[in-house]
């Protein structure tokens, strides 16, 4: 069964007095473990297929399954349940919570889960220390660097093992080596912990890791290749 | 966790945070300081309505709260005496009698109003005594008590005689009294128009040997009032008799209470309707500025009611710390005024009446902590109410479109 299934689902918006067609009739299917690159021009609907599937967006048409349940007829209490449980998110502008340190911000979705104080606490201090940041656990964002915050992201994004990490232009806002290095990261945690990736990107480095590649124009996939 | 972020999320902006802090602290410890200070006014009111006026329990003829005639007198007082005081054995039975009259000096002659009392019982449950000024207080039965301004009316001084006349029946009667004593209430109107004789003189003067206006029961403990009153009405059973409360007997004074409370409550709850709308404009200003923040927390796994409950607490903990400081800051603000009082006597005289109670211009506050804590904890739920609002928006907001706003 795959992971994901989207079937010839379209996004259309209304901006003023006109629709924007974001997606129009895109079929994928992503089976569990891989590691898959969106790439397109700016407006090609990256963002806004990662956003469906990760089901922060619902489609104007087709449907979404992830392991086998469309989303689409998910309540929004059940689509939260979902986010939480079993898809992670990293973003561009790393997104974490300025208030919370670096373990704070990484146990996260275990709170919200209702997880045990100590096991949660564990779990994100084992999280942190495999990507890289042990020592600095409790340290607040704004006292990390950009490369550092963005590894806090997927560490929060990984700590609830999901079976899904969205990713939206993760390395966008990092110089070329830290980007280089959390590519790495987010490709060994992919190979180890068997977790499904997939990227929205213009980043040539995530092309060149990722074991496939969807390439999409105006809405529409215009190639899927595997390597 | 979600309390930890809402205390740290109220310091992320601390100069709004203390602001907004300051504002309903300072709101509450104003409400407290008006709560004491009307307390220590109305304490003192009853005190000294009941003490001179009246009792917690007021024993008096059929008719004559209704019609204020003075011939309506509870002929049989010693026995009404008996009774009350089997009421409460520890507390202190007062006979008084009060008469119209008109008191005439060699030089000039004056309308007053007597208030025919027990001396020494008088003196314990508070009278006049506390403004004398020259002279004593009444002993004999032919010792009289008059203000100052009465004795410059009838240019009289202490020892000098003066004859007192009313109407006793059908017939005029007098009685020559020597001035005893000089009070001074800074109260025109009682300076002027009240004087203070003996009770046996009282009923010398009217031929009536045991009669009295009034019959009162100051108790021990004054809190139990409603029940000595439910006893009185019990033992004291005579169509000739009716049995009041202090507050049935001083309507004057309890009407006085209720209003100005009416209006101090109403003065409370503006105050707090403004601090609340700062408090509003605050989480909303708060809510706002982290809209994306807020997508992030929902694209994660975070439901919209647990969102509402982060602003929800942020609001609970703002209004604690801010409430706890409020009461502790009124308390010590209070502590002054209780201690040393609160003086208006270069403004307001040196004294005042109100409902024929002679009140003190220096104000003393009086710790009301039941009201105080009420009027914190309605302080509380103000703060929570004005973040209802703010949290319900944040629960509406889909994440996609609020992490698109920018920070």
């Amino acid at each position: 069964m795959a992971l994901i299934q989207v079937t010839d689902i379209a996004r259309t918006y209304q901006q003023g007095s006109h629709e924007v067609h974001a997606l129009r009739g895109v079929d994928l299917q992503i089976g569990p473990g891989e590691f898959v690159a969106l790439m397109g021009p700016s407006g090609s609907g990256k963002t806004t297929l990662l956003n469906l599937i990760g089901g922060l967006d619902s489609p104007t048409a087709g449907k979404v399954e992830i392991e086998g349940t469309d989303i689409s007829a998910l309540s929004g209490n059940a689509l939260s349940d979902l986010r939480r449980d079993r898809v992670g998110f990293v973003f561009q502008a790393y997104n974490l919570v300025p208030v919370l340190s670096a373990v704070e911000n990484a146990e996260m979705v275990l709170v919200l889960r209702g997880d045990d104080p100590q096991v949660r606490r564990d779990m994100a201090m084992k999280t942190l220390h495999e990507v890289g940041l042990s020592g600095k656990e409790n340290r607040r964002p704004a006292e990390l660097s950009g490369g550092e915050q963005q590894r806090v992201a997927v560490a929060r994004a990984i700590t609830g093992e999901p079976a899904l990490v969205l990713a939206d232009e993760p390395t966008a806002n990092l110089d070329s080596t830290t980007g280089s290095e959390l590519i790495a990261l987010m490709r060994r945690l992919n190979q180890d912990k068997n977790i499904t990736f997939v990227f929205a990107t213009h980043d040539p480095k995530v092309m060149e890791a990722a074991d496939r590649v969807v390439r999409l124009v105006d809405g529409q996939i215009v190639s899927d290749e595997r390597r | 966790m979600l309390l930890k972020m809402a205390s740290r999320n109220l310091l992320r902006n601390r100069r709004r945070t203390l602001i907004t802090m300051g504002a309903i602290a300072l709101g509450m410890a104003l409400m407290d300081v008006t709560i004491c200070l009307q307390h220590g006014a109305y304490q003192d009111t009853i005190r000294k309505g009941v003490g001179a006026l009246a009792g917690h329990v007021v024993v008096q003829a059929e008719g004559y709260e209704a019609t204020g005639e003075r011939d309506r007198m509870v002929e049989q007082s010693s026995e009404i005496v008996a009774k009350l005081q089997a009421i409460d054995p520890e507390g202190l039975v007062v006979r008084r009698t009060f008469l119209g009259g008109l008191l005439t000096s060699p030089s000039n002659s004056a309308p007053v109003a007597v208030s025919a009392v027990e001396p020494a019982n008088s003196q314990l449950v508070g009278a006049m005594d506390e403004y004398l000024i020259d002279g004593e207080w009444v002993s004999g039965e032919r010792d009289i008590v008059i203000g100052e301004k009465l004795r410059d009316n009838l240019d009289v001084e202490i020892g000098k005689k003066v004859v007192f006349m009313t109407q006793a029946g059908d017939e005029m009667t007098s009685r020559l009294f020597r001035v005893k004593g000089i009070f001074k209430t800074g109260a025109a109107d009682q300076d002027g128009f009240i004087v203070l004789f003996s009770l046996k003189a009282a009923q010398a003067v009217l031929g009536r040997p045991d009669a009295a206006t009034q019959v009162t029961l100051h108790l021990n403990s004054p809190d139990d009032w409603p029940e000595a009153v439910d006893q009185a009405r019990a033992s004291i059973d005579g169509s000739d008799t009716e049995v009041l409360s202090w507050k049935e007997a001083l309507p004057d004074i309890d009407a006085f209470i209720k209003a100005d409370r009416a209006i101090g409550q109403g003065m409370i709850s503006i105050l707090g309707i403004i601090v609340a709308m700062g408090v509003f404009n605050t989480f909303l200003m708060s809510v706002l500025e982290r809209t994306r923040e807020f997508g992030v927390l929902l694209s994660i796994g975070m439901k919209p009611r647990q969102l509402a409950r982060l602003v929800l607490l942020e609001g609970a903990v703002l209004g604690a710390i801010s409430i706890l400081i409020g009461t502790a800051l009124g308390a010590a603000l209070t502590w002054p005024m209780a201690e040393y009082g609160l003086d208006f006597s270069e403004s307001m005289g040196e004294g005042m009446s109100s409902g024929g109670v002679v009140m003190s211009t220096v104000f003393y506050s009086s710790y009301n902590w039941p009201r105080m804590i009420v009027f914190g904890i309605g302080g509380f739920f103000l703060t929570l109410i004005a973040a209802i609002w703010p949290a319900w928006k944040v629960s509406t907001m889909e994440p996609v479109p609020a992490m698109r706003q920018q920070q």
